[in-house]
């Protein structure tokens, strides 16, 4: 019901693929509020499924943005890209919060309507994975925004491909070179 | 490492990926040509890649994140005389479960006390608060059957209502003005019930308030807020939650002035958080809606919301009236009692439906009378319906062989959506129509001719059946019953 005009949205996508910064700090908050929206209208309703299809979230949350306003895929692009560094920061938020209130640090979880705390499958910490890729980045910026995509917004190869205009090969290099870099620097520093 | 450095470690571990384990050797031999460190960075990139396995980032950041608390009970657990069935949700003051009274033989729900809530002094808050709710006794409001404790945890059982909360009705379609008034009258009903035994609510907001498949809306959570709050905290603040960035995700947007300013409230800071309630179910907007918090209660203390009736020409005026003095800053300027409240709204419905008994409703359409009963199919009448009152969705299609009643159920639908549109709704007959291109164009000229917007339940199966070309037009992609974005206007 908290639908946007999506022409805002699609006029600050333009603006910002004309090159103008400005445009993408006042975009940033817009996607960011509607994702996190969605993430939890689906924490609540979706009692029996147990999994939050990301990709899902990211197209719906393309679709109530941005609507048929802006058919061209070009726009998608620079959506997608936005969406897939806002469902990083979301979910390491969530991740982050787990663990506070897994050690009991006495934080203020008094909505009566919220789920406050997302519990993680062990094999995966994403406040490490956060930490890993931000380093990742140092040496390689191209290469952990593919696992920002990949991961973080759940875009397929070819979509991946699309959003970075690169060929599907570079993609496939870079995602299986990062998966082995992540992994052994999130090893690395748990245990040490 | 030089950025080259690393592209020609990406490119030599690829490579070395590609041959048989047992082949990598030789190869990395040859790539790495007496470069020990760049040999050694590969190797132990291999191992990684191996111990990795296809696990390791292998599905979407949010599909490894699951949703079930730790602390679920699982179903056939006993608390109390109580067996749970399953989880019903979860909430910040703990869990609800559906669960089986034995002794009655009855379902309840039960709500069980997070153990960050059961310090003593919010023990002792909680029973008091909930005690003096489930003396509350109106088909308005949830009653409360029992407090209890099972070892160290703490649970209230209470009637089982089987629905929707109001916003999942508000995220999942758009309200009627009559069914939006009807929900209305029975809150404040429930609610000038609790203020008049002194009981205040100060959480009330649309999840609050379930709304019961038969149409009896209940309220839930009387009192809890209260409890919610830490010792000494300013109470009512603390039932929201702010996040890092500021952005609203809980009550705030509900509060009332009194509340946003740190004042102590009373039953009339729920009237205004009614009012709100009551001006987003007509309109479909939050009236104080900010990007941030701190806006939202800046909102709520100064600013006057857009009128309702510029954003649904359907609200009766005497229902903005009612709620522009629900939403007055002051307290003293809202409703002296709920009760009189309740009536005005009473009132109101009772006007709108004598209106339409005497008058009625002659919207515009052209459905044809159907020649046989409809029966059964509900769970597709449901699902099409669904669909259609969906903001998002502008076309929905329904596909499948001939002869097993597509038109029949479209029609149906058709039928049940009149009371939704109030600008029409039209079965444009496209049986006729050959060349996918002119669909627009028929469509079009009903809507020219009439100018009303269009729900075209659209039979353009009849097009695929009759020519296969057609079958290539992009209009033709579409799923059974998927929405698109690119169809005609039907909103």
């Amino acid at each position: 019901m908290t639908r946007r005009d999506p022409s805002q949205v699609t006029q600050l996508l333009q603006r910002w693929r004309g090159g103008n910064r400005e445009a993408l700090d006042a975009l940033l908050p817009l996607v960011y509020d509607e994702l996190r929206r969605l993430a939890h209208r689906h924490l609540r309703n979706e009692r029996t499924e147990h999994t939050l299809q990301s990709s899902a979230l990211v197209h719906e949350a393309y679709f109530r943005l941005v609507g048929q306003d802006f058919p061209q895929w070009e726009g998608r692009t620079h959506f997608f890209a936005i969406a897939a560094q806002l469902m990083r920061q979301i979910l390491v938020d969530y991740a982050r919060r787990h663990r506070a209130s897994k050690r009991g640090s006495g934080v203020c979880m008094l909505t009566l309507g919220d789920v406050e705390a997302l519990p993680l499958r062990k094999d995966l910490d994403v406040v490490a994975l956060n930490d890993a890729l931000s380093t990742l980045a140092e040496l390689d910026p191209r290469q952990s925004r593919v696992v920002e995509l990949r991961f973080f917004a759940g875009l397929s190869l070819e979509e991946t491909s699309e959003v970075m205009g690169i060929g599907t090969a570079t993609v496939q290099r870079d995602w299986t070179a990062a998966r082995a870099w992540l992994h052994r620097e999130i090893s690395r520093r748990s245990s040490t | 490492m030089s950025s080259e450095r690393w592209e020609r470690i990406k490119e030599i571990l690829e490579q070395a990926l590609r041959l048989e384990p047992e082949k990598r050797q030789a190869y990395l031999d040859s790539a790495c040509r007496g470069d020990a460190d760049l040999r050694y960075e590969v190797e132990s990139l291999i191992t990684s890649h191996e111990q990795a396995g296809s696990q390791f980032l292998g599905a979407a950041a949010p599909e490894v994140l699951q949703l079930t608390p730790p602390r679920a009970l699982t179903s056939g657990t006993k608390i109390g005389r109580y067996e749970i069935v399953e989880q019903l949700g979860a909430g910040g003051m703990g869990e609800v479960y559906r669960a089986h009274d034995k002794h009655l033989d009855r379902n309840v729900a039960i709500k069980i006390l997070s153990p960050a809530f059961s310090d003593n002094d919010r023990l002792h808050r909680f029973e008091q608060e909930a005690r003096s709710a489930s003396a509350l006794n109106h088909p308005n409001i949830v009653t409360i059957y029992e407090l209890g404790r099972d070892g160290t945890s703490h649970y209230i059982a209470m009637e089982l209502v089987e629905g929707k909360t109001l916003r999942e009705l508000l995220v999942s379609s758009l309200l009627p003005i009559r069914k939006a008034i009807e929900i209305a009258v029975q809150v404040a009903e429930g609610l000038a019930k609790a203020h008049e035994a002194g009981i205040t609510h100060r959480d009330l907001k649309p999840e609050n308030l379930m709304v019961a498949h038969e149409g009896l809306v209940k309220i839930l959570d009387f009192g809890l807020a209260k409890v919610a709050s830490p010792k000494g905290a300013r109470s009512d603040l603390c039932t929201t939650s702010l996040t890092p960035s500021g952005l609203v995700l809980g009550t705030v947007g509900y509060m009332s002035p009194e509340q946003a300013g740190g004042r102590r409230p009373d039953f009339r800071s729920d009237q205004f958080s009614f009012g709100l309630v009551l001006y987003e179910i007509v309109t479909g907007k939050r009236a104080f809606r900010r990007s941030t918090a701190a806006e939202t209660m800046v909102a709520i203390l100064r600013e006057q919301p857009e009128p309702m009736g510029s954003l649904n020409p359907e609200a009766p005026p005497p229902l903005c009236w009612v709620v522009e003095r629900c939403l007055a800053k002051e307290p003293e300027k809202r409703y002296f009692s709920t009760g009189d409240l309740a009536r005005d709204l009473a009132a109101i419905r009772d006007r709108l439906l004598d209106l339409q008994q005497r008058h009625p409703e002659t919207r515009p359409s052209n459905l044809p009378i159907p020649g046989s009963v409809f029966i059964g199919r509900d769970k597709e009448l449901a699902a099409a319906k669904g669909l259609l009152l969906r903001r998002d969705v502008r076309l929905v299609t329904v596909t499948g062989p001939g002869g097993i009643g597509k038109s029949r159920l479209a029609l149906e639908v058709a039928r049940d959506m009149v009371e939704h549109f109030p600008s029409g709704v039209y079965f444009v007959p496209l049986a006729g129509v050959s060349d996918p291109a002119s669909i627009a164009i028929v469509i079009a000229q009903f809507y020219a001719v009439a100018s009303f917007v269009i729900i075209a339940l659209v039979a353009v199966y009849y097009v695929f059946e009759r020519t296969p070309d057609a079958y290539q037009a992009p209009a033709g992609d579409a799923p059974a019953e998927a929405g698109g974005p690119d169809g005609p206007d039907a909103s």
